[in-house]
């Protein structure tokens, strides 16, 4: 097999640049390749090509193949017009800065301008100088791909950056939040639920809301978060939206993030869900129940102190909780009520369950008895959210009679 | 598609199931009741009696007094009992085969409030009649207030169902216009205003007018009634706009008994 076709192709590509490349070396190692190890002439080719971009300190091209001559195809561009695949020099400030989440990375966060915010992710190999978070620096010859649909900026060794003397103060817009897309973006929301977290490194999560719509929202753990307050109005600068199953959510850890005085509208059924109806139903697992103590895990344990997970454990935390179904007569709803609610309800607190639970000779279904008598056949209002046909309730509180409705329904049946 | 309501609330999160809501529905209406039919054909299929007010319904969720339970036979024992309602009596058993609520039922000292979530079943005995039977799920003992706010609720369920009659075209409805065609929507009107008249301070009045507060079984089969029901109720009943604020007056007392009688 003749080589020389694709040697020409990759010196042409090279010597653009200025580079000589060894034309002999380079069908040498195309032909080890493709004759010695089986690998496609095309991806052959990429290979020799990229491992002459390194040697010569010429950055790899975004397209499989594609070298891009340093210099010439890279443009200045804003934040908001980058598009994947682009060669980019950019003036931004640094907004934020997160945790490399791999030992490839140096350095990664986000890069604001006027436009808008992008994630970028500096290489270790890169040796780039350290970035500082709210300072302003020139990248130039950035390359832009896409990551998991999100647009982001990579810094690599043929990057250059220079900070630059400059400390405006950067306010991107607050974009709606029906208007939200994947990528680095700004709202401005009120909390309208807050959920309990499911995973252990999780500060919070729960639902922010504008007139427009409602977005999920979460802070992971790290040094200095702090948890946002539940209904009140905050500014959130350069979070990060991310697309899974379809759904946006928005992780605000590193985001930049000021409470704001006042209340704004919020969309209709932003807040919670309310059913009012009949307990016509308390199941099996109600009352008073035992926590799986390992950090993270508070799954239910059995009556023998087994976790489904971590298995016997016998330092278990106690917990009240309803389940059960929640009937207004049209539709039946799966009902969870969690320990402050049952508490409400029942007039029980954990603690006195937990004196019946331990000395009661019924022990645990004692409480469970107890708790059926004062809720079942009852009508409640429950305020919740309500998720696949089950409603996590926040309140759940016994319906009052109201004369007026006794008025209204007189007149509604003598007066047809 | 996979609903099995023969489970006992059954709480398992398959995504198909759906559990039957239990309908509200007064004594008078439901003893009414002359059709049933099961949805599906498998085994476990969900039964239903088509309410006279054109609503299937596989279970009931009722708060009455229980004002007698008799327990009966020996190795299978089963618990009978009678809940009353403004309008009349439901019948509810609990067998062997609901161990929790036969229980439940047991422990209750009639005459007590008490709220019954049950499935219904239609039979027909021996000498032709009818009965619907209410099999309890659950039965608690309840307060007054929880049968006050029953009432308003199965007020307001049986009203939505009879304005849903006039104009509606659901299969049930149709097919309760099929099996129940004497039904007079205004006989069921006199029979809601009668039920809610019975509470707080309109059972005063009530007590008072000595008007008749259960509809005989028969005036629900009869299909030229009513006589204006309007007369039935202190005041003459509403006023050309359908109001009846003014005759109920917050300050009631004696004397506009009187001068009304």
């Amino acid at each position: 097999m003749d080589y020389s076709e694709v040697t020409d192709r990759i010196s042409r590509k090279f010597s653009k640049t200025g580079h000589e490349i060894d034309r002999q070396k380079v069908e040498g190692k195309l032909r080890r390749l493709i004759e010695e190890f089986g690998v496609q002439p095309a991806e052959a080719e990429r290979s020799v090509t990229n491992e002459l971009n390194k040697e010569f300190g010429i950055a790899p091209a975004a397209g499989p193949g594609a070298v891009t001559p340093g210099g010439g195809a890279t443009e200045e561009k804003k934040v908001a017009g980058i598009q994947p695949g682009d060669w980019v020099t950019l003036t931004g400030k640094i907004v934020s800065l997160s945790a490399p989440v791999s030992p490839a990375i140096a350095q990664s966060g986000i890069i604001g301008d006027e436009s808008g915010g992008i994630r970028f992710v500096v290489w270790a190999k890169s040796n780039a100088p350290k970035m500082e978070e709210g300072k302003w620096y020139r990248l130039e010859s950035a390359v832009a791909d896409e990551f998991k649909g999100v647009t982001n900026l990579k810094v690599h060794s043929g990057t250059t950056i220079t900070a630059l003397d400059k400390s405006d103060p950067l306010m991107p817009a607050p974009v709606p939040v029906k208007d939200l897309k994947a990528g680095v973006v700004s709202v401005r929301a009120k909390v309208v639920q807050e959920w309990d977290t499911t995973h252990d490194r999780m500060l919070q999560s729960g639902l922010l809301g504008d007139e427009t719509g409602t977005i999920k929202f979460v802070i992971w753990k790290e040094q200095g978060k702090e948890k946002l307050t539940l209904n009140s109005v905050y500014s959130v600068f350069w979070a990060q939206a991310d697309e899974f199953n379809e759904r946006l959510s928005l992780n605000i850890t590193g985001a930049t993030i000021m409470q704001e005085e006042g209340d704004i509208a919020t969309v209709a059924g932003a807040g919670d869900v309310e059913v009012k109806g009949a307990i016509v139903h308390v199941a099996p697992g109600s009352g008073i129940i035992k926590r799986c103590p390992v950090a993270g895990c508070n799954r239910a344990l059995s009556r023998q102190n087994y976790c489904p997970i971590h298995e016997i454990q016998n330092d278990f935390i106690y917990d009240l909780r309803i389940k059960g179904w929640l009937d207004d007569g049209e539709k039946t709803h799966n009902l969870l009520l969690k320990r402050e609610t049952v508490e409400a309800l029942t007039g029980m607190t954990l603690d006195q369950a937990k004196e019946i639970a331990e000395n009661n000779p019924l022990g645990m279904d004692e409480v469970f008895l107890q708790m059926r008598e004062k809720v079942l056949g009852r009508y409640v209002v429950c305020k919740g959210r309500e998720i696949e046909n089950r409603l996590l309730a926040n309140s759940c509180e016994k319906l009052a009679f109201d004369s007026s409705e006794h008025t209204k329904l007189l007149n509604r049946a003598g007066g047809a | 598609m996979s609903a099995n309501p023969s489970e006992v609330g059954g709480g398992r999160r398959e995504g198909s199931f759906e559990r039957e809501p239990a309908r509200r529905v007064f004594a008078a209406e439901l003893r009414e009741c002359r059709y049933q039919f099961k949805d599906g054909t498998d085994e476990k299929s969900p039964t239903f009696v088509l309410l006279p007010t054109g609503e299937r319904s596989n279970r009931i969720f009722i708060v009455g007094t229980l004002t007698e339970k008799t327990r009966q036979g020996e190795q299978n024992a089963f618990y009978r009992g009678r809940v009353i309602d403004p309008t009349g009596t439901f019948f509810v058993m609990a067998g062997s085969y609901q161990p929790e609520a036969m229980q439940q039922l047991a422990k209750i000292e009639a005459p007590a409030f008490v709220a019954v979530i049950g499935k219904t079943n239609l039979y027909q005995k021996p000498d032709g009649a009818y009965l619907v039977s209410v099999r309890v799920e659950s039965i608690t003992v309840v307060d007054k207030d929880t049968r006050d706010l029953w009432m308003l609720d199965a007020a307001a369920r049986t009203l939505d169902r009879l304005d849903a009659l006039k104009t509606g075209t659901s299969p049930d409805i149709v097919k309760a216009k099929e099996q129940y065609p004497m039904l007079d929507p205004v006989v069921y009107r006199k029979m809601v205003y009668d039920a809610l008249a019975q509470i707080g301070i309109y059972a005063e009045m009530h007590k008072n007018n000595q008007r008749s507060t259960k509809i005989k079984r028969s005036s629900l089969d009869i299909s030229n009634e009513p006589e204006d029901f309007r007369k039935h109720m202190p005041g003459g009943g509403p006023d050309e706009n359908g109001d009846y604020g003014k005759f109920y007056p917050e300050n009631y007392d004696e004397s506009y008994d009187r001068q009304n009688d």
